[in-house]
């Protein structure tokens, strides 16, 4: 079946309208993450997120509007626990890692007598995407790309230098909540796509296949952006021709990504 | 450029601070004037830093008032008047993915409001800032391909980019070698007594400070001394400051971090 066939059918062009909406922002958020050394904030996000879904599941709501006002709302809890230096930056991720994961298995546990396809939940796929999803991921996610380019500067200085930026007169302390929201929203909509336990790796492993090619700030923006596109539109051509989990399979493919861009950049350093 | 050395540009009065129950800086007064070079001083953990962040609204202190140019700091809106240097470029990320160029128009930044992107004289500042510097023709080079000195360049110029009227240096030349220092302290000069910048330099180096700064501040917890760096090397003030004897020896190659 070649792409042209592919695409006649609505689900698969639905998914994939999805899928480029959240191609588009997980580099976006990821690279302030990766250069913030704050990659663990993304698994705890998914994490919160799965137990999202769960409750969802439990008192029958939309899953995935669930998975975003947990996530939010926790990210809140987060950034709040770490201003108020009550607990130590990475104490707090692992707390609510660990806490919501127990969670989710709890209530998963719970709804499983309801036969839940949970594995679509934790690894993502392209053809059980509902409409009402895809509504979500697109308005949502073009709210959070606007977000992102009005608040562009800031980020930018507030990763660089983040003491420098707040002398310049950026407010840095909101400046990481609005970055800590943006990618809570990133991560719950990204689940029924590419799953709890992979939207992480979509976030994090093209902006560090980009990394590789030592660029300007914007130009690794924009290897990012390329590659994370590439990755999830053959991803899920890949998943639905031959039936592979889509999540994994966006995965594998930005992980080869940043395979061939080490090899290129090492043999360049060396020759 | 007409300068008036009786105007009070920062004014700190009473200033404390504790972390904890530990006690770094005690009642702290200092005054700086428009046009001067300060030079502040003191032994390592003897809160000159704090006492610069807390200057820069980065700490509040535990009791006391920072005033900028006669506006209570919690009241100061206009910091693009203040150029920060940041004790950064030993520990510069590696991993960071900016250009020169992109270094210094965060200098920019502070003065747009958000969705504003850089105009023209944006893009006229950052290229006089880094003429300023000697910086321009490395401005598409990746910030931390750069040595040492030429990134603590690039960050001067990131300051001037803002049109400051006062530049605040925290040890800007750790881990410098000695005659790209003295290239520094030049530029710094230049700034000062050509350009009018009044000049706040963090420095646990009492050679750079005796020669280069016009005004000299002395703090180990409290303010040992304020007055101009030829009395206070005259006056034996450093044996206080250090608490032990300490003689003052000039010389010309130093490679102290």
């Amino acid at each position: 079946m070649n792409f042209i066939q592919l695409l006649q059918y609505g689900f698969i062009l639905r998914g994939l309208e999805a899928g480029i909406v959240i191609a588009l922002i997980a580099p976006l958020i990821g690279i302030f993450l990766v250069l913030r050394r704050y990659s663990l904030i993304a698994d705890t996000l998914s994490h919160v997120s799965l137990a999202g879904v769960a409750l969802g599941l439990v008192f029958n709501l939309n899953p995935l509007l669930a998975a975003i006002i947990t996530a939010v709302g926790s990210a809140f809890l987060i950034e709040e626990l770490r201003n108020r230096q009550k607990i130590q930056g990475e104490g707090a991720l692992s707390l609510f890692l660990s806490g919501s994961l127990a969670l989710a298995v709890v209530l998963i546990s719970i709804v499983h007598g309801f036969s839940v396809d949970i594995f679509n939940y934790l690894f993502g796929s392209i053809v059980t995407v509902t409409n009402t999803d895809i509504f979500i991921i697109v308005a949502l996610g073009i709210i959070v790309l606007f977000t992102i380019v009005i608040f562009y500067k800031q980020l930018v200085f507030s990763s660089f230098d983040e003491e420098a930026a707040k002398v310049s007169g950026i407010n840095t302390t909101w400046t990481n909540r609005i970055l800590i929201i943006l990618a809570s929203l990133t991560i719950a909509l990204s689940i029924p796509i590419v799953g709890v336990l992979l939207i992480a790796a979509l976030m994090v492993i093209p902006v560090l296949t980009a990394l590789q090619w030592k660029r300007s700030f914007k130009e690794t923006l924009l290897i990012a952006e390329g590659t994370s596109l590439v990755c999830v539109i053959l991803g899920s051509v890949l998943s639905f021709s031959f039936g592979l989990s889509t999540g994994g399979t966006i995965v594998l493919c930005c992980v080869g990504c940043f395979v061939g861009s080490l090899g290129i950049n090492q043999s360049k350093k060396h020759s | 450029m007409s300068l008036d050395h009786s105007k009070t540009i920062i004014k700190l009065e009473n200033i404390s601070f504790q972390y904890g129950e530990t006690s770094i800086i005690e009642g702290v007064n200092l005054s700086i004037h428009d046009g001067d070079y300060l030079g502040i001083i003191g032994p390592n953990g003897g809160g000159k830093t704090t006492l610069l962040k807390i200057m820069l609204g980065l700490l509040k202190p535990s009791s006391g008032t920072v005033t900028l140019f006669n506006i209570p700091l919690s009241h100061f809106h206009a910091w693009k008047d203040i150029g920060y240097v940041p004790q950064k470029a030993l520990y510069i990320d590696q991993y960071f993915p900016a250009t020169v160029e992109e270094v210094v128009s965060m200098g920019r930044f502070g003065q747009k409001k958000i969705f504003q992107p850089l105009g023209s004289d944006d893009r006229i500042a950052i290229q006089q800032a880094l003429e300023q510097v000697g910086m321009w023709q490395f401005r598409t080079r990746l910030i931390h391909e750069l040595s040492g000195g030429q990134q603590q360049r690039v960050f001067i110029a990131r300051a001037l980019a803002g049109n400051p009227k006062v530049l605040v240096l925290d040890e800007p030349t750790v881990g410098v070698d000695s005659t790209t220092q003295h290239e520094f302290y030049t530029l710094l000069k230049t700034l000062n007594q050509e350009m009018g910048l009044t000049l706040v330099l963090v420095s646990h180096d009492l050679e750079v400070v005796a020669h280069e700064t016009t005004e000299v501040a002395c703090i180990n917890k409290t303010l040992l001394y304020e007055n101009n760096p030829h009395e206070m090397i005259a006056h034996g003030n450093i044996q206080a400051l250090y608490n032990e004897h300490l003689q003052f020896i000039t010389h010309n190659h130093h490679s102290k971090k």
